[in-house]
């Protein structure tokens, strides 16, 4: 469905120096498939999802998606609109996801009236089936923004990205900026719609424990290589590279039953710091 | 100037237009429209013709047939101020509402396209706004002849950098936030996003600057009409009334001190609405952290 | 137990313009005691540390008492606050909290008199390293854009840890940081917790962060503390509905379920919520009395504000407020 390849991104910086924030990176998702990106910050997980998305132009490399290149921006409306239904995109922040000013309701029409659905009739239907499908009430879909919480906002993203009805979704941090509770309750819906539609998703996140829950293979960055691939249970349970091992180990010791894990006491140096940047 | 009035709520935490301008806010805004009323009333409320001479009486005191008295060839003050507050407000309205209808897209067009539009049109407004306003007018009223439409349309221009400056700086802001990058990735276009989007989401920051704008624009328009360069004697401007020498030179300030008056009291009060209207306003949420 | 560290007693917050943030809120805190407070969005638990600090925003309403070293915490900071003086504080953002112009030696040695500095210098040297800083040296002449959140927040608390407190208020001090360096701030923190004897507030969203570092934990929901117990027997024993369904709403990295057992609804603040328990209406377990009066904390070792909290070992029941 989506395979990228030798996917490079480069930022210039002062002085002709630049910094590789991705540098060459393969991969692919199959129909219906969920492969996670993990990594910490500065690994180049979100520049490769903004690049996949075409939010950013790669320096170089290739980004096919259903057999189209869309490695280069789309320019034409046509280019713009058949790119759109191929994939779309959840982002992390859900306070700056939404246009502040237009309710729920309307961003979907305004959308699904961008995508040829014409008919008002057809259009109202439509935007209610969206709601229903990632649970929200048709009072909610007509209020605005500021009244909704974090979750209920998050639902409508993703709603939105349905609404095309792409075959992939860009997930960058998507459950990250939500309470547990809430965090349950979207990653839930996640699967369902996945279930319900065999949308692929690739799921941009630095939460290990997410990954297990909802992703079929994880590819794991850091500082803009791949480190380390295959399938969840693979990677999670035999750690095969260094970094991804201390990246697992990190991870705080689920504290039920007895007493939690002591802190542990590893106290490692830090790199010295850089000259200027 | 109801275009102040259209206050949209803030971003994450809505303040009510109430809460917005407190007391001294709402006495400014009552006062600014009071002046509006009483400018567009003009014809009406005016007690006498603009123009109608009264030779017999000059310089009088005044009186209950006139109220502020009369000038040097007995003309009623209060008609005159009356009627010239039609032009003395009108002409800023008018240097507003051009520098906004231009302002505004070149804004949003630097903040959309970014780059080397961004570029360029940031250098040719550094140049607009290194020229002082009145020089603008003086060079336009030397090119064509003195008079209202060359005064304001240079003042327009010379208002375009401050109108195009807070817009591209605000559109910025929305630019890069998630929303309207989901919208980028639906497929709609620059100029829809543009209009429909991030235009409604700016306007409150930049109306703010409004009225500023034109208590700014009134005061520069009076500089000009008393220097004799915008609205011409004997039409009854704010600034032709401050001008009228002869007036002055026999002793007899009071229309000057009167046509000061309403200057001052308009820019004041527009300058406080202004403030209410900027102070609190939620800046447009920074650029969240990539990568 | 001798007269404890920190005292909160029936603390009750309002914010101008919003409401109740805090109610009804008492906890007690040993001296060298780490305890944690976690809940989500709305609980209150960074206003609670605000109040302690006398940070609370303009207009704030406090009442109640918080003691703190035997001495009651003035509302907000004066200039010179000698109660708070032994209090520390770390924040979620170092960066913010510091001055881009200013180099980092000149920010951990501000308050010591510019002759007593050289004297003072070994000290703060060893400490930078005992934050897992290298190249202390080097680093007093960094300015703080030179250097990565997780040094940063390494450096907040070594200049915490100068002032030699006896309390440090830690805020959600490694939300912002990587799992890898989190580990490590949390690891320091702990550490010299336990070879100074400082006691730690830990404020967090994350349960499994806390249970790892803190003696005890706190649970916060709309404004009240729900449970409190030892952090061993919270895990093993989470008693409060709120609790027992936050602690199943993690996802595990350990398995996958078949499905997260997610709480409908979302979290509400105090201002919120009505006369009853404020997650009632979340609750699968709740009756119709929850919804009518907020039920008292109960319990002394491990305290739960719930009409239909799952019965502990059996204990004493209704003792009042608790001394945790």
């Amino acid at each position: 469905m989506l395979t990228v390849s030798g996917l490079r991104k480069e930022f210039p910086g002062p002085r002709g120096s630049g910094t590789v924030a991705v540098a060459g990176l393969d991969l692919h998702l199959d129909r219906g498939e969920c492969l996670a990106i993990v990594g910490e910050s500065g690994s180049g997980k979100s520049t490769t999802a903004r690049m996949i998305a075409g939010l950013l132009a790669p320096t170089a490399g290739r980004v096919v998606l259903d057999g189209h290149d869309v490695s280069r921006p789309a320019r034409r409306r046509r280019d713009r609109l058949h790119r759109a239904r191929l994939l779309q995109m959840v982002f992390q922040d859900p306070y700056a996801s939404l246009d502040p000013r237009q309710s729920p309701g309307d961003a979907l029409a305004e959308v699904l009236a961008l995508h040829g659905v014409r008919d008002r009739a057809e259009r109202t239907a439509r935007v209610r089936e969206l709601g229903e499908a990632v649970g929200l009430s048709a009072r909610q879909l007509e209020s605005r923004p500021a009244e909704l919480s974090g979750g209920q906002r998050q639902r409508v993203a993703i709603a939105r990205a349905l609404a095309p009805r792409p075959p992939v979704i860009v997930l960058d941090e998507a459950v990250s900026a939500l309470d547990v509770s809430i965090q349950a309750q979207v990653v839930n819906l996640l699967a369902d719609v996945r279930a319900a539609t065999d949308t692929a998703y690739l799921f941009i996140t630095h939460d290990l424990a997410v990954v297990r829950q909802v992703a079929d293979r994880v590819l794991v960055m850091r500082a803009g290589d791949v480190v380390e691939q295959g399938p969840v249970a693979q990677v999670l349970d035999r750690p095969a590279a260094p970094y991804t091992q201390r990246l697992r180990a990190a991870v705080p010791p689920r504290s039920d039953g007895a007493r939690p894990g002591a802190v542990p006491h590893q106290v490692e140096r830090n790199t010295p710091p850089c000259e200027s940047s | 100037m109801t275009l102040a009035l259209a206050l949209p709520a803030g971003r994450s935490r809505p303040r009510r237009a109430r809460g917005v301008l407190g007391p001294v806010g709402w006495t400014a805004l009552v006062l600014v429209a009071a002046m509006v009323l009483l400018a567009a009333l003009a014809p009406w409320l005016a007690p006498y013709p603009v123009d109608q001479q009264d030779l017999l009486h000059p310089y009088a005191g005044p009186s209950p047939a006139h109220w502020l008295g009369t000038d040097a060839t007995g003309r009623d003050i209060l008609s005159r101020l009356l009627w010239g507050a039609r032009t003395s407000l009108g002409g800023p309205a008018l240097v507003v509402a051009l520098s906004l209808a231009v302002g505004l897209p070149t804004g949003l067009l630097a903040a959309w396209r970014g780059g080397l539009v961004d570029a360029a049109l940031a250098r040719v407004l550094d140049v607009v706004f290194a020229v002082p306003g009145i020089l603008i007018a003086v060079l336009a009223v030397a090119v064509f002849e003195p008079g209202l439409t060359p005064a304001v349309l240079a003042l327009a221009v010379a208002y375009l950098p401050y109108v195009a400056r807070t817009t591209r700086a605000a559109a910025r802001a929305q630019r890069d936030l998630p929303y309207v990058e989901a919208l980028e990735l639906q497929g709609m276009g620059g100029l829809r996003i543009c209009v429909r989007h991030i235009l409604p989401n700016i306007l409150g920051v930049v109306l703010a600057q409004v009225p500023v704008a034109f208590a700014l624009a009134l005061v520069d328009l009076a500089s000009l009409s008393f220097l004799g360069l915008a609205v011409q004697a004997p039409a009854a401007d704010w600034g032709v009334l401050i001008s009228d020498t002869s007036a002055l030179l026999q002793g007899h300030p009071e229309q000057a001190v009167y046509a000061g008056l309403a200057i001052v009291t308009t820019v004041v009060a527009l300058t406080f609405l202004g403030d209410r209207l900027t102070e609190g306003r939620p800046v447009a949420r920074a650029r969240k952290e990539k990568r | 137990m001798t007269s404890p560290l920190l005292e909160i007693g029936d603390v009750v917050v309002d914010l101008p313009g919003r409401g109740t943030v805090l109610r009804d809120i008492t906890l007690a805190m040993a001296s060298g005691e780490s305890l944690g407070l976690v809940g989500e969005s709305g609980a209150g638990k960074s206003m609670l540390a605000r109040a302690v600090a006398g940070l609370l925003p303009a207009g704030a309403a406090r009442l109640g008492t918080i003691r703190f070293d035997g001495a009651p915490l003035s509302r907000s900071r004066t200039g010179r606050d000698g109660a708070r003086r032994r209090l520390g504080m770390v924040f979620q953002d170092a960066r913010a909290h510091l001055d881009p112009r200013q180099r980092i030696g000149d920010f951990l040695l501000e308050t010591t008199p510019r002759r007593a500095r050289p004297a003072r210098l070994p000290e703060v040297l060893a400490l930078l390293d005992r934050v897992g800083l290298a190249e202390p040296r080097r680093l007093l002449d960094r300015y703080p854009d030179q250097l990565s959140g997780g040094m940063l927040q390494r450096i907040m608390i070594a200049s915490v840890v100068l002032a030699d407190p006896a309390l440090v208020l830690a805020d959600e001090p490694t939300t912002a940081l990587d799992v890898t360096t989190q580990a490590e701030v949390v690891a320091i923190l702990d550490e010299l917790r336990r070879e100074r004897g400082t006691g730690l507030l830990f404020i967090s969203h994350d349960l499994d962060l806390a249970a790892q570092l803190c003696d005890r934990i706190a649970v916060l929901y709309a404004g009240t503390v729900q449970e409190v117990a030892a952090a061993g027997a919270l895990a093993a024993d989470p008693r409060h509905p709120y609790t027992r369904a936050l602690f199943a709403a993690r996802p595990d990295i350990e398995r996958r379920l078949p499905r997260l057992p997610a709480i409908a609804g979302h979290p509400v603040a105090a201002y919120e919520s009505g006369a009853g328990c404020a997650f009632a209406p979340r609750c699968d377990r709740a009756v119709d009395a929850c919804g009518t009066a907020l039920p008292e904390l109960v319990g002394t070792e491990h305290a739960v504000r719930c009409l239909v909290a799952a019965p502990p070992a059996p204990a004493t029941r209704r003792e009042g407020v608790t001394r945790c």
